[in-house]
């Protein structure tokens, strides 16, 4: 009987869990053991948590628990077990953000976003895995055992938020947030088959966060429905009085804008850029996803994609170099030894992008901003492209080397995400079916700044039109079986 | 002219002083003529009025 309430409760959403405990129907401390039970089972394989904060949760989940019976809540994610990319400062916690180096220092300060999330009555369960100073796009990091895809072991998570893509598509945590430079969010929501969620620039407060390149960095939930994303984006967006970046204006009830009709939207198909490149697979899923966007009323509208979006995703890699170096400078000199070889050599280049080619860059974002909004948003509401144009790589082919190859995965990884932060618009991932291999493959919808309502209208209707999002992960059903059977097996 | 791995030595020697290993000079050399490449490119439509700060003005201005 407790298995099969466990089971039942770990194959629900976010929103579906905290709703239950809302109403008493479950507790939060089931809710919470249904997690762990899943931890438990799942994490000695695949290796998403770096850090489990039980007791805390235990004790949390206790007096939520107890408050509610008292005819309180603390909010609408009361309850609810969550997990975050180990790069969000709790005081007096080690937040290692997947290094050496901070391994041992405890934070100073509290996230904003974790206060937010606090207050709202989730519970926060421990740190997931990352890619070392989330630099770098497949999922790999040197210093930690590798987080394995819930859909096939021989494929990455992608990062660099990889632990909170692993945790949520294995249902171990309702949702996670991750943090997205250049696709940390969305591409690893598309390579384990879930919802990503880029919010424009500015939105949500990065005030306690790892910081990697200060003008691109944005904080974004990983869900496995867009209903979750947006109750969590509803939460931790909006402004902070610690943060002068994050926006002053009030945020939208996102959630009460899901069920609209799609009548009068226009969905912009790209000519040019997105649509270069595409794996045949990929390729189908985009098509047939437009196909469900036509169906439920939407217009597909063919959008032109200026030339300055080539541009912007060449000078992508400059501003985050040039930010992220200034960032490590002191331990680069100091600690050099202690970074792994490859996110070592990632930060080398920075060092010598000059002050003037930098701001050169920033300057051009104005112009591209402007630029791609007058082309694609003068003509559609939400544009859709792939989120990854290749399947999600094999172990294999993302082993570090040098060479134009290897080279040529990784830019491909985030060739077209990296360019939707450089323009600093929101952009929403969600899985749109499946490549003959048998691998979650996502869209991205992107649109005009402030425009997650939007976003969320949209991938929540796609959702509800194909249930995709109930999938369970291919190998995950055989791990469980198998782990609940044989033990754990040592790797 | 492309940026040499003497160069980057050099400023490294003077300036940066990082520990960086005798064989990523000539690997990091082209990354930094691409990076100069994409800098130049951007040159293209460079406008000296024009402030890093309107970016994010804009987001505001053209908001959804």
């Amino acid at each position: 009987m407790a298995q099969q309430l466990a089971d039942e409760l770990q194959n629900l959403s976010l929103c579906e869990a905290a709703d239950l405990v809302k109403t008493g129907q479950v507790s939060a401390v089931e809710v919470l053991n249904a997690c762990v039970k899943q931890i438990d089972t799942l994490d000695p394989v695949y290796h998403a948590f770096v850090r489990q904060d039980r007791e805390s949760a235990l004790a949390r989940a206790r007096w939520l628990d107890a408050i509610r019976s008292a005819g309180e809540s603390s909010g609408p994610l009361h309850g609810v077990p969550m997990a975050h990319k180990d790069m969000y400062y709790r005081s007096g916690r080690v937040s290692a953000c997947g290094s050496r180096i901070r391994s041992k220092e405890p934070a100073k300060t509290t996230a904003t976003v974790l206060r937010k999330l606090d207050c709202a009555g989730s519970i926060d369960l421990g740190g997931l895995a990352m890619v070392e100073f989330a630099m770098g796009p497949h999922g790999f990091n040197a210093h930690l055992p590798r987080a394995l895809n819930p859909w096939d072991h021989d494929r990455v998570p992608c990062g660099s938020s990889s632990g909170s893509g692993v945790a949520v598509a294995s249902r171990m945590v309702y949702a996670s947030l991750g943090s997205d430079t250049g696709g940390s969010v969305r591409c690893p929501a598309a390579a384990n088959g879930i919802v990503g969620c880029l919010p424009t620039n500015g939105l949500v407060s990065r005030r306690g966060v790892m910081p990697m390149s200060w003008s691109l960095d944005c904080v974004g939930p990983l869900t496995r429905t867009v209903r979750d994303a947006a109750r969590i984006l509803k939460v931790i967006a909006g402004p902070d009085s610690l943060d002068n970046t994050a926006t002053a204006t009030p945020v939208p009830d996102y959630e009460s804008e899901l069920e609209r009709t799609l009548g009068g939207i226009r969905i912009g198909i790209p000519q040019g850029y997105f649509d270069e490149d595409l794996d045949s697979d990929v390729q189908t899923a985009i098509a047939a996803s437009l196909d469900v966007f036509r169906q439920a009323g939407a217009a597909l509208v063919p959008a032109a994609i200026p030339k300055s979006v080539s541009v912007a995703s060449d000078l992508h890699p400059l501003v985050m170099k040039a930010e992220g170096s200034a960032n490590h400078r002191l331990w680069k000199r100091a600690h050099a030894d202690e970074y792994s070889d490859e996110v070592g050599k990632r930060l080398e280049a920075g060092f010598f992008i000059s002050a003037a080619d930098y701001v050169n860059a920033l300057q051009y974002r104005a112009f591209a901003l402007g630029d791609f909004l007058d082309a694609v948003f003068s003509k559609v509401d939400a544009l859709l492209t792939p989120v990854l144009p290749i399947p999600t790589p094999t172990l294999e082919q993302t082993a570090y080397r040098s060479g134009p190859g290897y080279l040529k995965m990784v830019v491909a990884l985030t060739r077209n995400t990296r360019v939707i932060n450089f323009l600093g618009l929101p952009a929403l991932s969600v899985t749109c079916g499946y490549t003959s291999e048998g691998m979650p493959t996502s869209f991205q919808l992107v649109g005009r700044p402030f425009s997650e309502s939007l976003l969320f209208r949209l991938g929540h209707r796609f959702q509800m039109e194909t249930n995709l999002h109930r999938t369970i992960p291919r190998a995950l059903e055989r791990d469980r079986l198998d782990l609940n059977r044989l033990g754990i097996p040592r790797r | 002219m492309p940026i040499s791995p003497e160069v980057l030595k050099a400023i490294n020697n003077e300036a940066q002083q990082i520990p960086i290993r005798e064989e990523r000079w000539p690997e990091l050399a082209v990354e930094l003529n691409q990076l100069r490449a994409a800098a130049e490119a951007a040159l293209a439509v460079h406008d000296f009025d024009r402030d890093p700060a309107e970016f994010f003005a804009l987001l505001h201005s053209r908001r959804a």
